[in-house]
């Protein structure tokens, strides 16, 4: 998990957020060095300033040296959302994606999914982005309701971002609820995961019909053969846990990481064409 | 099935089939028309339909009997696929209501399983 990089992505995320000394009273995450940010780094970012707001502790931030990712960054009103002293709930920005290089609040009311699937589908559409909308948009809901039924929290952040040189399309998906090992030991089917590792709570949730709830366990198996058959790979944490489908080895790539932040973050990336 | 073609849109019955919420939506709507004898649900301009939204529905219709009194019709080889894979995951018999004008059987797929590399760091 260790990538030097000025890039804020999943592999340097949680390896910054480690670095934040949370016994100072009022802690500094330091982005200086941040030249590009990632839909992943972002939600993220944003999930753990958000947890910690919750316990009541705000923090300094040096801002990025970078002028692109500070404008980007003050763009999406990322520091009114994240690191403020209200409550989540009064934490709502961005609601909406207005472009394919945004960062949004979404509610966790029932029909959450079918409103950021609606969103997704038009805006691939409407600029013209060459991956299967169908699927793509599939893979969008169906991380969009996992968090709806398992995560236990009222808001979780949304990012998509399209790197028309890169050829790649991603998504994210980030709350800081209670994460899928606890999800899935509130099953007494899989009760006996509650000491686990988180990495092997994860992998278990990317098996089929395996769920925290009464019914389901259909969600992030889609999720992992959808994003195989699409070319792309998703990268996921949840507490200090980690898996990677699609990467540079076939099936699943799994492991701890330094940090342990509640929750679930998810991303995919997906190949687009011609581009 | 045969001989009661009865062919029923499925967009006349629930306005998103995104979510599994959604399909046991569907079912509640649907429930009423399986009184009259099978139903073949026709997925002609749906965009949309994950696994989970024909779980939901599925799932439901195991319990209350009725799994084999639906049939779907589509030509959407994503559909059929989600179909198939729902064949699979429920070990359930799921009927595709073919240009022969019949229900055929679709056959399950079952998810690959999943290789998993530990890595330390």
């Amino acid at each position: 998990m260790s990538h030097p990089s000025t890039t804020l992505n999943f592999y340097s995320v949680a390896e910054l957020c480690g670095r934040v000394h949370l016994d100072d009273p009022r802690p500094t995450v330091d982005l200086s060095n941040i030249s590009f940010v990632e839909p992943f780094g972002l939600v993220y970012l944003g999930m753990f300033l958000r947890h910690f707001n919750n316990l009541g502790t705000f923090f300094n931030v040096v801002t990025p040296k970078s002028g692109a990712v500070s404008r980007y960054l003050e763009s999406q009103k990322f520091w009114s959302r994240y690191n403020i002293a209200t409550t989540a709930t009064d934490a709502r920005g961005h609601a909406r994606f207005t472009s394919l290089s945004d960062i949004i609040d979404i509610d966790n009311n029932q029909y959450v999914a079918d409103h950021v699937g609606d969103m997704v589908q038009d805006i691939l559409r409407k600029n013209s982005v060459r991956v299967d909308v169908g699927r793509v948009t599939e893979v969008a809901v169906e991380l969009v309701d996992n968090f709806s039924r398992h995560s236990g929290q009222e808001l979780a952040a949304c990012a998509v971002q399209l790197y028309r040189q890169r050829g790649e399309l991603h998504f994210a998906v980030g709350d800081c609820g209670v994460g899928i090992r606890s999800s899935l030991a509130g099953n007494p089917l899989y009760q006996h995961l509650a000491t686990v590792p988180h990495h092997q709570a994860a992998l278990k949730a990317l098996e089929s019909g395996v769920t925290g709830s009464s019914e389901g366990g259909t969600g992030f198996e889609t999720v992992r053969e959808d994003v195989l058959q699409l070319g792309g790979q998703m990268c996921l944490c949840t507490g200090d846990g980690w898996v990677i489908i699609g990467g540079s080895r076939p099936g699943a790539e799994a492991g701890r990481m330094n940090y342990d932040l509640p929750g679930v973050q998810v991303e995919v990336k997906i190949p687009v064409e011609g581009s | 099935m045969m001989g009661k073609d009865r062919i029923v849109s499925l967009l006349d019955l629930s306005p998103s089939f995104a979510t599994r919420r959604r399909g046991a939506e569907t079912y509640v709507k649907l429930l009423p028309l399986l009184q009259d004898g099978p139903v073949v649900l026709d997925l002609d301009g749906i965009d949309l339909m994950p696994v989970s939204f024909l779980d939901g529905l599925m799932l439901r219709l195991i319990e209350s009997g009725h799994s084999t009194d639906v049939s779907f019709k589509t030509t959407n080889p994503r559909a059929i696929d989600n179909l198939r894979r729902l064949s699979g995951l429920r070990n359930v018999d799921v009927f595709l209501y073919g240009p022969s004008g019949r229900p055929e059987k679709l056959e399950p797929r079952h998810p690959e399983t999943l290789q998993v590399h530990y890595s330390d760091g």
